[in-house]
């Protein structure tokens, strides 16, 4: 029960998070996609084994939540949550790529380690850049902007209600297994496999009911198949800027590593 | 004929289950009428506002609004001039703040952004909620909901109100705010509901479903003080009137 009750928790605060007011939330909806576009394909691109290169980059997520006045205790608990998922991916590298990379004293550490720390990292990254994005602009204006930008209306309606009903399902469901474990024996073990099937056909079908009765009241207030959406603010210079700044850092730090280049430096002036 | 006006006409509507919800319904609303539509449950109230906007059609007799005949082709020109009210509010706020809720109808209809902005916050002004217009429609409470539901339909400057259960999950401050706003509305009006407290202050006219069949059809205050008719359609008279 408390975890369905987390996800719900979880869905409501991203959406408090994104009604709030601050220098990202008012930038303008498509600029902050492109900047996240752009900082995903950077990631993407960097080598396996790179770590230190990766390293600048932690600037963007850092000033992202500073500047949106976002909660570092909200990132820290869904990384925490998806931290076992890209720890599963990760794992079987440092027992496949067994070449040894580095040498400290009698410290070997081997390519394996090395590209999953990368892998860990770019993850961390991702999902805090996704995440700030979705928290400081609001599902509305992410759809507006997709749907400018000529992704498919149908798809763009299906991310939408599938945004704004997931919730409602979780809540449906969590009405269900409370429903269960109410009646249930007191195995204190959750829902019995046995019953899975049929309590997930009940939510199919309460699932089933209300979308038609949402396609119902759709139509009743003039939808004919085409979603038509309010348009996000107009272009701003900051917003400009903000996409100037941050793909002119990103590209540099992409081909330029910095982290070793102040070391060169540092052993220039001091060596 | 003016645009307000709703007849049926010995409607009928069984469903695929063979449930026959409707069996020969007749009636004429005609312009700014207020009218409360009772009976028992599965009397076949909610599958007569369905069948007036066109969510079914009826298996015999016609649906005519303002002089138009409800049909497939008709429909969405229909659905225009007619605001539903569902309800539950869950079903027809979906969108994710207020604000977009309401105005997906305007913009739906072919107004432009800046109209459809309008719109939406006189609508949001009439109901009284202009300070959710950022909030996400399934955070607010069952009264807010309601609210936010009415506005999302005024939006679309119908000409008729359907309403279904509008008072139910209401707890009693909201409700005496949804009948003082229902007063002031110049609509034509069909409440089904069983709240009949709730149907003597805002409808003049009741009509009272029993199988399918209009049983009764007159004025309220007539009709919610007979109280052999209330109890063969699974009624009881309202409770200012019972303490008397």
């Amino acid at each position: 029960m408390q975890r369905l009750q987390a996800h719900l928790d979880h869905f409501r605060r991203l959406d408090d998070l994104a009604r709030a007011d601050s220098l990202i939330h008012r930038l303008h909806p498509a600029i902050k996609i492109i900047t996240t576009l752009i900082f995903l394909i950077t990631l993407a691109s960097y080598a396996k084994y790179e770590v230190t290169g990766l390293l600048p980059l932690l600037l963007y997520p850092v000033a992202l939540i500073t500047l949106g006045r976002l909660p570092l205790d909200y990132f820290a608990e869904r990384l925490m949550f998806l931290m076992p998922f890209v720890a599963f991916v990760a794992i079987a590298n440092p027992f496949l790529d067994r070449v040894p990379m580095l040498q400290w004293g009698a410290l070997t550490i081997t390519g394996g380690w090395i590209s999953f720390v990368s892998i860990v990292l770019r993850f961390l990254l991702a999902v805090t850049a996704v995440l700030a994005l979705v928290a400081t602009t609001g599902i509305h204006d992410v759809c507006s902007v997709l749907m400018r930008a000529g992704v498919p209306r149908i798809l763009v309606l299906q991310l939408l209600l599938l945004y704004r009903y997931l919730s409602l399902l979780l809540e449906e469901a969590y009405r269900i297994e409370q429903a269960y474990l109410l009646r249930s024996s007191g195995s204190g073990r959750g829902i019995a496999p046995k019953v899975w099937g049929s309590l997930a056909g009940s939510l199919l079908i309460r699932t089933f009911t209300r979308a038609q009765k949402i396609y119902d009241a759709m139509l009743c207030r003039g939808f004919v198949g085409e979603l038509r959406l309010l348009r996000p603010a107009q272009l701003t210079v900051t917003s400009l800027a903000y996409l100037a700044g941050w793909t002119a850092f990103i590209v540099s730090a992409r081909l330029i590593n910095i982290p070793v280049r102040i070391e060169t430096l540092f052993r220039g002036v001091f060596g | 004929m003016s645009h307000h006006t709703i007849s049926m006409q010995d409607v009928q509507y069984t469903y695929q289950d063979h449930t026959q919800a409707l069996q020969g319904a007749s009636f004429l609303i005609t312009h700014g009428e207020s009218v409360a539509l009772i009976g028992g449950n599965g009397a076949g109230k909610s599958t007569l506002l369905s069948l007036l906007v066109g969510i079914v059609f009826p298996t015999a007799g016609a649906v005519t609004i303002g002089g138009m005949e409800l049909t497939h082709k008709t429909a969405t020109e229909i659905r225009r001039r007619i605001g539903m009210v569902f309800q539950n509010p869950d079903d027809q706020l979906f969108m994710p703040t207020v604000f977009d809720d309401v105005a997906f109808g305007p913009l739906n209809m072919g107004f432009s952004q800046e109209q459809t902005k309008q719109l939406v916050n006189e609508a949001l002004a009439t109901v009284g909620v202009a300070h959710l217009s950022l909030r996400s429609s399934h955070r607010l409470s069952i009264g807010e909901k309601r609210a936010v539901s009415i506005a999302s339909v005024l939006a679309m400057t119908p000409d008729i109100l359907l309403m279904d259960e509008p008072t139910s999950g209401l707890d009693p401050w909201s409700r005496r705010q949804l009948i003082g706003l229902l007063l002031k509305f110049g609509h034509t009006k069909i409440i089904a509901t069983h709240d009949l407290d709730f149907a003597m202050d805002v409808c003049q006219r009741t009509l009272v479903l029993q199988n399918g069949r209009v049983v009764a059809d007159g004025p309220t205050h007539e009709i919610l003080r007979n109280a052999d008719l209330l109890a063969s359609c699974r009624l009881e008279p309202p409770l200012r009137l019972q303490s008397n």
